[in-house]
C-alpha cells in the first residue's frame, strides 16, 4: 500500500523546508520539496545606498553570512565595471577559502555525519581495534588507541548520565545504520577532533574580516583592511604570520582525516551510490579570481548539462555572458502573483500564498533554471566542472577519495558513482581539500605583493546618473550565488539574490520538471516510514540551507514526521 | 588557562569571562530584537573589564569558539511563545534546566541551541547560562522593531543590568550626548 510522508520541518531548526514523499513497497515513487518560509528580503534593499547593500545581505542566513556579503559588493562592481586591487582579491580569496573549508568540515561532521554514524553503537567498539583500522587507512597522528579509548570513556559517561545532549535525536539502531561499531568510534573520534579544526580556520576568517560572525572588511571597490607590512596598521606581517600559523594547523586535518573519512563511509555504504543523483544538469562558477577584473581563477566553474562532461561550457569571467544571459527564476509552482519565468534583473516579488497545492503553487521557493532546464548546484556540480576543464588539483583529491572507498568496498569506484547522495559528500570533501591547498598559496601571494610597496586595497566607487545593472556570482559552499542588482542615480531599483538552496530546493519547473531535491528522492529505500532516515541523507546531502530566516527560541516542540496511508 | 588567550583577535578582552549575547535576524523586525538589545547596550553603556557585549546575528556554529569556557552567558533573543503578551520578556536560568536544549537538539542542523549541546559533550559549556527572551509582536520583512519590542528590550536590558549588579559588575553610562 502507498503512503504519504511529509517531513516538516526537515532542517528541525524552525521548519523551512517541508518535504512530501509518496512510498510504495520500501521505495519513494515521488517527492515534492516546499519551502515553508517567506524572506523577501530583497524588498528592504530598494531605495537604499547600493555601497550599504552587503552589510543587510550578510544578514540573510545564518550558516553563510559571509558569502552573501561577497556576492553583494561583487554585483555591484560589474554594475559599476570597476575593478579591484590585486590585495583586495587576495584577501577576499582567503577569507573564501577559509570559510569554504570550514562550512565543509561542519556539514560534514556536525551537520550530517549522524546520518551514516551510529554514536551509541562506538561504544561498543574495541578501541584498539578501531584506531587500527583508523592507522590503516590514514597517517595522521591523532588517530591513537589512547586517543580513542579516552573519547569511548567520555562518551561512555555522557550516556549514562542520561544526557545525551546533541546526540539526543539521531535515528540509532536504525536498520539503514551499517558501520560496525569500530567505524563508528572512529568517525565519533573525528567528529570532536573536527569542532577544534573547524574554529581554528575560521580565525582566518575573523582576522581579516575584522569580525566574525559577519564580517566588517569589506567595501564595493576592494576591502578596507588598510595593509602594511611594516607599520601597526590592522593588517601586520604579525597579523599574517597569525594567519599563516592558522592555515598550516589545518592542512592535515582536512586531508588525512575529512577526505579519508567522506571515503571510508562511500565505501561502507557504496550502495548509496545508486541512490540520488536526481538533476543531472550541473551549475557552477569560477571562483578566487587572480586579476582585477576577473578573467583568472584558481578554480574553473561552468554548466554540465545532462552529466556530460564532454558537453561542458565554461564560464570565464565575472562579466561573461552565458552566466547573465541563461540564468531565470520561474513561479509557476510557487507562492507568487502570475506564472512567469523571467531573469533576476526584471523580476518583482509579489507574494500571494495560496493553500498547499501539489498540481498548482506549494513552496516559497522559486525554480531557478539555466537554459531553461532544472541545474543542481553545489560541491559536486564545482568538481564535476573543475574535473572536466582538466583542474590537476581536483583530480588528484577526487582520486585519492575514490581510491579509499574502493579500497574499502573492494571494488573500483567509478567517476560516475559521483552522481549520487554519497557522491555529493565526497565532492564536498575534494572540495575542502582543494581550498586548503590554495589558501598557503594565496597567502604567498599576498605577502609578495605588499613586499613589493602596493598597499593598495579600494578603488572609490562613483556612482553615475541613469540605470545601470550589475550581476554578481560566488561558488559558495552550498553552490552557486548570485546577486542581481539593477541601480538608478546611484540607488537601488531592484534587487534579487539567487541562492543556492533556491537551485536545489526548487519545486516543479516552468515546464514541470522536478527541482533536484524531488528528483534525488524519487528511487531511494525508506525502511521505516515514521523514521525517515533515508530521506534526511538525501536531503542533507545537499547541505540544505533554508534557515535564510528565523531561527527564534522556541518553547513547543513540534512533531517531525506524519505518516499517511493513502 | 583557558584556551582563548592566544588567539590576538581577543587580545583586549583576554581575560574576558562574561560574554552578553544577542542574536535574531534584524532583516524580520521583532526577530532582530536580541541583536538591537545588544546595540542599545553598547551605545549606552561602557562595560566593565572582563565583560564582552557581542552581536552574534544569525550565526550557528561560528558562535562556538566565543561561547567556550565562559562563566557566564548572558543570551538576548526572540522567544515565541503563545501564552505571553508582546513584549513580554520571559528569564530562564538554563544552568537550571538542563533538558531545556534536549528538546531542540538534532544531529541535523545547527542553531545556538545545537551550538551550546556541543560545548556540552566537550565540557566546555558556561557555567551559567541566562536567557532574556523577547516575545516578539511582529516577524514581518523589515529592518524596524515594533514598539511593543522595543519595550522587551528595555525591560530585557533592566533584567540583565540586575544581574550583572548582582555579580558585582556595574557598567557606566555613557555621556547622553552620542
Amino acid at each position: 500500500m502507498a503512503q504519504r510522508i511529509t517531513v516538516d520541518p526537515i532542517t528541525r531548526i524552525e521548519g523551512h523546508l517541508r518535504i512530501d514523499c509518496e512510498v510504495e513497497n520500501g521505495s519513494i515513487t515521488n517527492a515534492w520539496s516546499s519551502g515553508q518560509m517567506w524572506r523577501g528580503i530583497e524588498l528592504i534593499l530598494q531605495g537604499r545606498d547600493p555601497r550599504e547593500a552587503w552589510l543587510y545581505t550578510q544578514r540573510i542566513c545564518g550558516v553563510c553570512t559571509t558569502v552573501h556579503a561577497l556576492a553583494s559588493v561583487r554585483a555591484v562592481e560589474n554594475a559599476l565595471e570597476l575593478e579591484i586591487p590585486i590585495n583586495a582579491q587576495y584577501i577576499r580569496n582567503l577569507i573564501v577559502a577559509a570559510h569554504g573549508v570550514f562550512d565543509h568540515i561542519v556539514h560534514f561532521y556536525q551537520l550530517s555525519a549522524l546520518d551514516w554514524v551510529d554514536i551509541v553503537s562506538g561504544l561498543k567498539a574495541d578501541p584498539n581495534q578501531a584506531a587500527k583500522l583508523a592507522q590503516s587507512l590514514s597517517g595522521w597522528h591523532r588517530n591513537s588507541a589512547q586517543e580513542f579509548k579516552s573519547v569511548q570513556d567520555k562518551l561512555k559517561n555522557f550516556v549514562s548520565s542520561g544526557q545525551l545532549g546533541v546526540f539526543g535525536s539521531g535515528y540509532w539502531g536504525h536498520p539503514a545504520m551499517k558501520l560496525s561499531p569500530e567505524v563508528n568510534l572512529m568517525a565519533t573520534v573525528h567528529y570532536l577532533q573536527a569542532l577544534e579544526y573547524q574554529r581554528t580556520i575560521n580565525k582566518v576568517v575573523a582576522v581579516l574580516g575584522s569580525k566574525t560572525p559577519h564580517i566588517q572588511n569589506l567595501a564595493v571597490g576592494g576591502v578596507s583592511n588598510p595593509a602594511d607590512i611594516n607599520s601597526p596598521a590592522p593588517l601586520t606581517m604579525e597579523r599574517l604570520n597569525y594567519v599563516k600559523s592558522l592555515i598550516d594547523q589545518i592542512q592535515n586535518f582536512v586531508k588525512q582525516v575529512y577526505l579519508v573519512d567522506v571515503g571510508a563511509v562511500g565505501g561502507f555504504y557504496a550502495n548509496w551510490t545508486q541512490y540520488g543523483a536526481g538533476v543531472t544538469n550541473y551549475l557552477s562558477v569560477p571562483d578566487l579570481p587572480t586579476d582585477p577584473k576577473g578573467e583568472e581563477f584558481m578554480m574553473p566553474g561552468g554548466y554540465i548539462p545532462g552529466g556530460d562532461l564532454g558537453s561542458f561550457q565554461e564560464i570565464k569571467s565575472f562579466q561573461d555572458p552565458l552566466f547573465e544571459d541563461n540564468v531565470k527564476e520561474a513561479i509557476n509552482h510557487s507562492w507568487y502573483e502570475g506564472d512567469w519565468n523571467k531573469r533576476p534583473y526584471e523580476e518583482e516579488t509579489k507574494p500571494n500564498y495560496t493553500d498547499f497545492d501539489e498540481n498548482g503553487k506549494y513552496s516559497w521557493v522559486k525554480a531557478p533554471n539555466f537554459k531553461g532546464e532544472p541545474a543542481q548546484v553545489g560541491p559536486l556540480a564545482q568538481v564535476l566542472a573543475a574535473y572536466a576543464a582538466g583542474h590537476k588539483p581536483t583530480k588528484k583529491y577526487l582520486q585519492a577519495a575514490l581510491d579509499v572507498a574502493g579500497n574499502i568496498a573492494g571494488m573500483q569506484i567509478p567517476l560516475s558513482a559521483l552522481h549520487s547522495t554519497i557522491g555529493r559528500h565526497a565532492a564536498r570533501a575534494v572540495r575542502a581539500a582543494v581550498l586548503t591547498d590554495t589558501l598557503p598559496t594565496l597567502w604567498q601571494d599576498l605577502v609578495e605583493n605588499l613586499g613589493k610597496g602596493d598597499t593598495q586595497t579600494f578603488n572609490p566607487p562613483s556612482f553615475p546618473k541613469g540605470e545601470i545593472r550589475g550581476f554578481g556570482f560566488h561558488e559558495a559552499p552550498r553552490g552557486v550565488l548570485s546577486h542581481w542588482v539593477v541601480i538608478e542615480d546611484g540607488a537601488i531599483r531592484n534587487y534579487q539574490c539567487v541562492v543556492p538552496s533556491t537551485w536545489n530546493a526548487a519545486p516543479r519547473s516552468h515546464k514541470d520538471k522536478k527541482g533536484p531535491y524531488e528528483a534525488s528522492l524519487v528511487g531511494n529505500p525508506m525502511a521505516e516510514p515514521d523514521k525517515p532516515l533515508e530521506v534526511l541523507r538525501t536531503v542533507h546531502s545537499f547541505d540544505p540551507c533554508l534557515a535564510c530566516a528565523i531561527h527564534m527560541h522556541d518553547e513547543h516542540r513540534r512533531d517531525l514526521v506524519q505518516v499517511k496511508a493513502l | 588557562m583557558n584556551s582563548r588567550e592566544n588567539e590576538g583577535i581577543r587580545q583586549e578582552t583576554e581575560q574576558t569571562d562574561i560574554l552578553i549575547l544577542g542574536i535574531g535576524n534584524i532583516l524580520l523586525s521583532d526577530e532582530g530584537a536580541g541583536v538591537k538589545a545588544v546595540w542599545e547596550l553598547q551605545r549606552e553603556y561602557e562595560m566593565p573589564s572582563g565583560v564582552e557585549v557581542l552581536d552574534g546575528g544569525t550565526s550557528g556554529m561560528e558562535l562556538l569558539s566565543v561561547i567556550e569556557n565562559r562563566e557566564h552567558l548572558f543570551l538576548l533573543d526572540a522567544l515565541s511563545s503563545e501564552k505571553d503578551a508582546p513584549g513580554s520578556v520571559v528569564r530562564i536560568d538554563l544552568s537550571q534546566e538542563p533538558g531545556f536544549f534536549q528538546n531542540k537538539v538534532s544531529p541535523h542542523q545547527l542553531g545556538l541551541s545545537e551550538v551550546l549541546a556541543v560545548t556540552q559533550i566537550t565540557a566546555t559549556q558556561p557555567e551559567n547560562i541566562v536567557l532574556y527572551g523577547i516575545r516578539p509582536a511582529s516577524l514581518e520583512t523589515g529592518t524596524e522593531i515594533t514598539p511593543e519590542a522595543e519595550s522587551g528590550i528595555r525591560t530585557a536590558l533592566d533584567m540583565l543590568l540586575c544581574d550583572l549588579w548582582e555579580l558585582g559588575l556595574e557598567p557606566t553610562p555613557r555621556e547622553q550626548n552620542i
